[in-house]
Parts: C-alpha cells; sequence; structure tokens
C-alpha cells in the first residue's frame, strides 16, 4: 500500500521513515568519512539524493535501514574514497594527528578506550563492529550492508571480538566498566 | 573482584560505550531539502540541456536544407552561349610544376653525332 508521503520515485520509503533513520545514518556516514563532518553531509545528501530520483529503488527486500546504510555505504566506497584518502594525505603532509585511527569527539575515558580499540581493528572487523554494536544491526543485516555473505560476516564479527576481548582486557574490572555509569 | 565472562562482559562494554555515540546531527530538513533542491536543480539543468540541443540540432538542419539559389543550381542558356573564355580540360590535370629543360644546365639536349662531308648528295 502505497503511503501517503512516500516518495515519487521510490513508492516503498514515506519521508517520515527516512526522518526517524536520519541520525543512525547520519553516524553512518560520519564513520565512512572518517568522521569528517562537512562530507559526512555532503554524503547523507547524495544518498537522499540517490532515494529521491530512483537511482536507488527500494523494492522491501530487506529492512529499510539495512537498504540505506547500504546506500551509503556504496556511495562512500565509490565517490568519496578518493576524496577521503586526498584529504588523509593532505593532513598528513600539512603535519596534522595522524589519521589511521579518526575518531569521534567524547568526554568518556572508557569509552575512548573502547573506540580506539574497534577502530584499530582491519576494516571489516572495524565495520561489523559498529554496525552491531553502535548501528544496531544484526550479523546478516550488517553482511548484507558490507556486502558480504552472512558466513563472512560471522568469521569477522568472531575475529573482531577476539581481538578487542585482548585489547581491552585491562578494561575487564568491574570498577573500570562501573566508572562509565 | 569478581570478573565477568569473556562474551557478556565484552558486549556490555561495546554496546554501552558504542550506543550512544551521536554527533549532533543535522535535522533530516536541512538535509532532504537540500538534496529536494539538487534533484529540481539537475532536472532543471537536463531540461535546459535539451532545449539547447533541440535548438542547435534544428539550427544545424535549417542550414542544411536551406534552399540555394537558382543561379548556381541551373545552366543558364543565355550565358553559355555568351560565354568567350574556354579552358581545356586537361589543364586541371597538368602537373603544378615543371621545369624548362631547355634552361636547366644539368639537363642538356645531349649533342648528336652530325657530320658536314656529303657523300654522293647526301650527309653521312
Amino acid at each position: 500500500m502505497r503511503d501517503d508521503d512516500a516518495l515519487d520515485n521510490n513508492p516503498n520509503i514515506a519521508r517520515r521513515e527516512l526522518a526517524e533513520l536520519h541520525d543512525d545514518l547520519f553516524g553512518w556516514s560520519l564513520s565512512r568519512c572518517d568522521f569528517d563532518r562537512v562530507m559526512a553531509e555532503d554524503l547523507m545528501q547524495q544518498a537522499y539524493v540517490e532515494v529521491l530520483t530512483g537511482r536507488a529503488r527500494f523494492q522491501g527486500g530487506s529492512a529499510l535501514k539495512t537498504f540505506l546504510f547500504g546506500v551509503v555505504q556504496n556511495l562512500a566506497r565509490s565517490r568519496f574514497r578518493r576524496r577521503t584518502v586526498r584529504l588523509r594525505i593532505l593532513k598528513t603532509v600539512a603535519g596534522e594527528r595522524p589519521a589511521t585511527a579518526p575518531m569521534p569527539a567524547t568526554d568518556d575515558r572508557f569509552r575512548d578506550r573502547v573506540w580506539a580499540a574497534v577502530r584499530a581493528l582491519p576494516d571489516r572487523q572495524r565495520d561489523i563492529t559498529e554496525l552491531v554494536f553502535c548501528r544496531e544491526l544484526t550479523i546478516q543485516e550488517a553482511s548484507a550492508v558490507m556486502g558480504i555473505s552472512v558466513g563472512s560476516g560471522r568469521v569477522h564479527y568472531d575475529r573482531a571480538k577476539k581481538s578487542l576481548a585482548v585489547s581491552l582486557a585491562d578494561l575487564r574490572d568491574d570498577e573500570m566498566i562501573g566508572a562509565a555509569e | 573482584m569478581k570478573k565477568r565472562s569473556n562474551p557478556d562482559w565484552l558486549e556490555e562494554a561495546l554496546r554501552r560505550s558504542l550506543r550512544d555515540l551521536r554527533d549532533d546531527p543535522p535535522t533530516f530538513e536541512q538535509v532532504f531539502t537540500a538534496a529536494e533542491a539538487k534533484v529540481a536543480r539537475g532536472r532543471r539543468q537536463r531540461r535546459t540541456g535539451a532545449w539547447v540541443a533541440a535548438l542547435a540540432a534544428a539550427v544545424v538542419v535549417g542550414v542544411a536544407l536551406r534552399p540555394t539559389a537558382p543561379a548556381d543550381e541551373f545552366l543558364i542558356q543565355e550565358s553559355m552561349l555568351t560565354e568567350t573564355q574556354w579552358r581545356a580540360p586537361s589543364d586541371t590535370l597538368l602537373p603544378s610544376r615543371s621545369f624548362d629543360i631547355y634552361q636547366e644546365t644539368r639537363w642538356t639536349i645531349p649533342d648528336w653525332p652530325s657530320s658536314t662531308i656529303f657523300e654522293e648528295g647526301t650527309l653521312l
């Protein structure tokens, strides 16, 4: 059934649903752009353009959230990869902080420590960890967003958890966890 | 101090640390309106481009189909009869450059052997 505020070229997407997923999608866009806010906004806008023009058409085969995350992922891969790399090189040449582990700004030491450990993981392990724990997708949905099989997704997820268990072993103390609460 | 089992502890730590990680996103209206404006602008540009292309095509077709002047198209009997100049068609086929063998020092007519001695009323 067509929603009242369904998009013209994407009748299975309602504007209201997009608004509900907006914050999550922006978080994912930020992550795709090394937490460069301007680029993330640009990426979001381009994702909406793809949806509005119907170039990315939602058929209802997956959850809308999975579909939109996939659109952002594909756009970031194709359009923003070169810009991100160029920006990273420029920052490195200009002598700014190394951009190997970009992180969102937080004021929580525990959270910073966990996030730094996640950012230090290999790309796919980091992405699936972020999608599952931060963006609250299932492993199956996260695998679909990343364009890999569910089996591969599970392998990356398990490896990521093992690596994190080692790198965050010192935070295992109840007191440390309690401090964040 | 009691330590939690590995999977529970790690998952809880990750969930708590990463779930609320938000970076003050721009409003949906702001981004979506900008996207709509971009789509509309693209449509307008495509429409303008199509008009320009159609206009250019029309000009080209118009120029190609333009009727030529009758004087250029047909032979006029009167002008043919009053024409006093004529050029041989072969003139155009001749090479544009030639050399004069009589002027060139390298290309001289060979001296053929000749005789001034008469023998029985004829030159030898």
